[in-house]
């Protein structure tokens, strides 16, 4: 899917302003979305084919734009960012979402990446890093913030319990070992270099991680996520 | 095996002391009477029709107690055709009295039917000793003889008996005298004999009745069924003494009561072996056959053989009866030692009183001991009144301990009840907690973190930069992350480093600082929670931004143990404040809290901070 070159990609009518991957952004704070707008644009291969301020708005873009990608907000006015998460993860088109957040709170962005959200990106990132994450998300790649790495290892991760579900999905020992790396705030880029692994090596890892969460996200999974929330 | 023979030993030796003392010891049952003759010889007549009076009968008299088995059966027997063996005696007695008084007969012990005549004059009209024999032989007899058939000595007393040809002919000693004080004596007996079956009687039916509804309806214990029928088989035991021609045929007659015995001690038997919660299939079927193919080949046997049967069949049931008391020693480990020496003492006292019995009838029959029969199935009621009696106790006192226990538990389950609401309390009081914890959350994530970012993003697009108002707004955003970020995550303080690292990013960025990233160890705060951990990751975050602000640094190190964690730069350092001027010169604006606020927060933390500062670098170490 991410391989799909961009040609493919039924013609949106903003397209013809130049090539690249479409993005609809979907948040209410206009300041916000302007300096989104502008880390998005500054990226090359990259277009805005819609901004919308709130979840009305955003679905009729995201109908008459079929953007490649949607960069949402969570607490929009008139609903929450995961209804626009859910309907990309359903599109007929390819098309992938990052939500933006302010620092990211955890049981919101489990949810929309439960949703199918691929990641969050914090919206004081730095604007490179802004294009340079949404790029990385079409080729394939999901950020991960030290905060969902940690939620991960708590849900994924080895019980103190010592109980040995087979049904569950537990994490190989590198991917334990990526995540605990991610968990402590290392770049992936540093982690291919402890682990003495390639810097792509360390995405598919945490790839995999995403997948074993959706397809752990049974009953007992949810439980000790919602009792680790309690605590 | 060798506890077998114990128990087995015990038994015999319990059984056999008994007897010798009811065989050495016996209380000689025909005392003389005061106001009575005590009439110890008769004369046998010759059978029928020769009449029988002092001049045809035997010259010489014979000893009473006198006995005629049927093997010996002299000439002065008579048989008849139907299996009927009769025998005659002559016995002399004087009036007692004056002419006005009625002399009285007592005959404490004979065998089997009866026929009284006084001077040719037939007492007992009705009671048949030819065809359907009145079986008079298990009680007393007495009769009043009328005055004016009397003569004042010498009346004649004619004694028929008879029985059937497998049953032996016995007389005893005979009284006349006083009617006041042989009734008495009679009376007395007669409630030992015949009373006794009756009661007897009407017990077994009763307690038969009762213990089979009990195991049919209530317990569906086959114990209360064997029970049952022991109690029933006892009943038709008694049946035969009460209704002495119940049947004219002799061999029904004789299978009936010696059926009913077998069958009683078998029943007791079964029940037993269930009480003392045994099996013993084989012994309870091998002994069930014998007993029944023993006494059921009575309807059919030759007539002489039906003696020896009897006898043989008697003493099985005596080796049953012995079983039972075998089984009760055997197995008495399962049994209370009351409830067990009660039965054992029952059981063996039946055992004794019937062998004795049997020895006095056929071993010994000229002896004189005492009647033992009727109080055999009085032992055996008692045995049955005490296991009912015992079983109530058992049952009562089962049941309070039953009550107590619930009682006890019902009592911890309500204090666990007690404690489980109190941990309901508490963790509805968490839930409250975190549910306000994360609106709280929200709202400041959305609604001021919001705000701050679009702030920031507007004074991106002015043209004038008012530097000192964005650094205090991106100081404020990254204050609120570490806020959020304490609640969130609170419980790694290698998780927040990280998070902290990626807020600082963009500043990062703007002054090409390059950051060395060396969190190898998680650290851990001896006793943290979310506030000891944010006020820690405030100094750390202080000291990297001041390094990134004021130290023209190129590198910063970011390093942890698991009890340190310290921040490294390459700049030319800074002044450290003066402890008399809490207020140093780079201590101002965009310095945030400043080093004094650092000191002071890692004291509340109870952590070591160390700051050394040289024109090469400095560095900050937090240790605890």
């Amino acid at each position: 899917m991410s391989q799909t070159p961009p040609a493919q990609h039924p013609p949106a009518p903003s397209a013809e302003e130049g090539a690249g991957h479409s993005v609809l952004i979907v948040e209410d704070k206009a300041h916000t979305a302007g300096r989104l707008r502008l880390a998005v644009e500054a990226c090359a291969g990259l277009f805005v084919c819609g901004v919308a301020h709130d979840l009305a708005s955003a679905w009729t873009l995201f109908q008459t734009q079929r953007p490649r990608l949607v960069l949402t907000d969570l607490g929009l006015p008139d609903g929450s960012g995961v209804e626009i998460i859910l309907a990309a993860t359903q599109a007929e088109w390819p098309c992938d979402s990052l939500v933006v957040s302010v620092f990211g709170d955890r049981n919101r962005a489990m949810q929309a990446i439960r949703a199918g959200a691929k990641g969050y990106l914090l919206k004081s990132d730095p604007v490179e890093e802004i294009g340079q994450q949404i790029l990385a998300v079409i080729q394939g790649g999901s950020p991960m913030s030290p905060k969902i790495a940690r939620y991960l290892l708590n849900v994924l991760g080895p019980s103190f319990d010592g109980d040995t579900d087979p049904e569950r999905q537990s994490l190989t020992e590198r991917e334990l070992e990526v995540l605990n790396l991610v968990a402590r705030g290392y770049k992936r880029r540093e982690i291919s270099e402890i682990l003495n692994i390639s810097v792509g090596t360390v995405g598919i890892h945490i790839n995999n991680t995403y997948q074993k969460l959706e397809v752990g996200s049974n009953i007992e999974a949810v439980m000790r996520a919602s009792k680790i929330g309690l605590i | 095996m060798r506890h077998g023979a114990a128990a087995l030993g015990v038994s015999l030796l319990m059984v056999s002391l008994m007897i010798a003392s009811l065989l050495l010891f016996p209380i000689r049952p025909f005392e003389p009477i005061q106001g009575a003759t005590l009439i110890e010889t008769a004369r046998l007549c010759p059978a029928p029709p020769t009449p029988c009076t002092p001049d045809t009968a035997s010259a010489r008299p014979v000893p009473l107690t006198w006995h005629v088995a049927p093997e010996g059966a002299g000439t002065w027997l008579e048989q008849d055709q139907s299996g009927i063996h009769s025998v005659r005696f002559l016995l002399l007695f004087d009036r007692v009295g004056g002419a006005n008084d009625a002399t009285a007969l007592y005959l404490p012990r004979f065998s089997d039917a009866i026929q009284i005549e006084v001077n040719d004059v037939t007492l007992t009209k009705g009671r048949d000793t030819k065809g359907n024999l009145f079986h008079l032989g298990h009680r007393p007899f007495f009769t009043t003889v009328p005055n004016p058939l009397l003569q004042p000595t010498d009346n004649q007393l004619v004694i028929t008996l008879s029985g059937y040809s497998f049953q032996s002919l016995s007389l005893s000693p005979v009284y006349a005298g006083e009617v006041s004080t042989l009734d008495l004596t009679f009376q007395i007996q007669m409630i030992f004999r015949a009373g006794m079956a009756r009661v007897n009687f009407a017990l077994g039916v009763l307690a038969g009745t009762a213990f089979l509804l009990f195991g049919l309806t209530q317990r569906r214990d086959p114990a209360f069924l064997w029970l049952a029928a022991a109690s029933l088989a006892g009943a038709a035991l008694c049946y035969y003494w009460i209704y002495p021609n119940f049947t004219a045929n002799p061999r029904k007659w004789v299978t009936l009561w010696t059926m009913a015995a077998a069958l009683q001690v078998w029943f007791t038997l079964n029940f037993i072996v269930g009480y003392v919660g045994a099996r013993l299939v084989g012994l309870r079927l091998a002994s069930g056959c014998l007993v029944l193919a023993g006494t059921g080949c009575m309807l059919w046997i030759t007539e002489t053989l039906i003696r020896p049967a009897m006898m043989l069949t008697q003493l099985s049931i005596l080796a049953l009866s012995l079983s039972i008391l075998f089984v009760l020693v055997f197995y008495r480990a399962r049994l209370r030692l009351v409830n067990f020496a009660v039965l054992f003492a029952l059981y063996s006292m039946a055992i004794a009183l019937s062998v004795t019995e049997w020895v006095a009838h056929y071993l010994l029959p000229d002896s004189e001991p005492v009647v033992t029969s009727p109080f055999i199935p009085v032992v055996v009621v008692c045995s049955l009144l005490w296991i009912i009696f015992y079983q109530l106790a058992q049952s009562l006192s089962q049941y309070e301990d039953l009550t107590r226990s619930l009682q006890t538990t019902i009592d911890e389950r309500t204090a666990e009840l007690h404690q489980s609401y109190d941990r309901l309390a508490v963790q509805t009081q968490q839930q409250t907690i975190d549910d306000e914890r994360q609106r709280i959350l929200l709202d400041l994530h959305d609604g001021i973190g919001g705000q701050l970012v679009n702030a920031l993003a507007y004074m991106a697009t002015q043209p004038d930069q008012d530097v000192v108002l964005q650094t205090a707004l991106e100081d404020a955003l990254r204050d609120m992350g570490l806020i959020i970020d304490s609640l969130e995550a609170g419980d790694s303080i290698a998780t927040q480093l990280g998070l902290l690292r990626g807020r600082l990013e963009s500043l990062l960025q703007k002054h090409t600082i390059e950051l060395v990233w060396q969190i190898t160890d998680d650290p851990q705060l001896p006793d943290g929670g979310p506030s000891q951990n944010l006020a820690l990751l405030r100094i750390v975050q202080e000291a990297i931004t001041n390094a990134i602000k004021h130290a023209d640094a190129r590198s910063i190190t970011v390093r942890t143990t698991a009890r340190s964690i310290s921040v490294v730069d390459d700049g030319h350092g800074f002044t450290l404040p003066d402890p008399d001027q809490p207020t140093g010169p780079n201590t101002g604006s965009g310095s945030g809290i400043g080093l004094a606020g650092m000191q002071r927060r890692a004291e509340t933390v109870g952590v070591d901070l160390e700051i050394a500062s040289t024109a090469s670098g400095s560095s900050v170490t937090l240790s605890w």
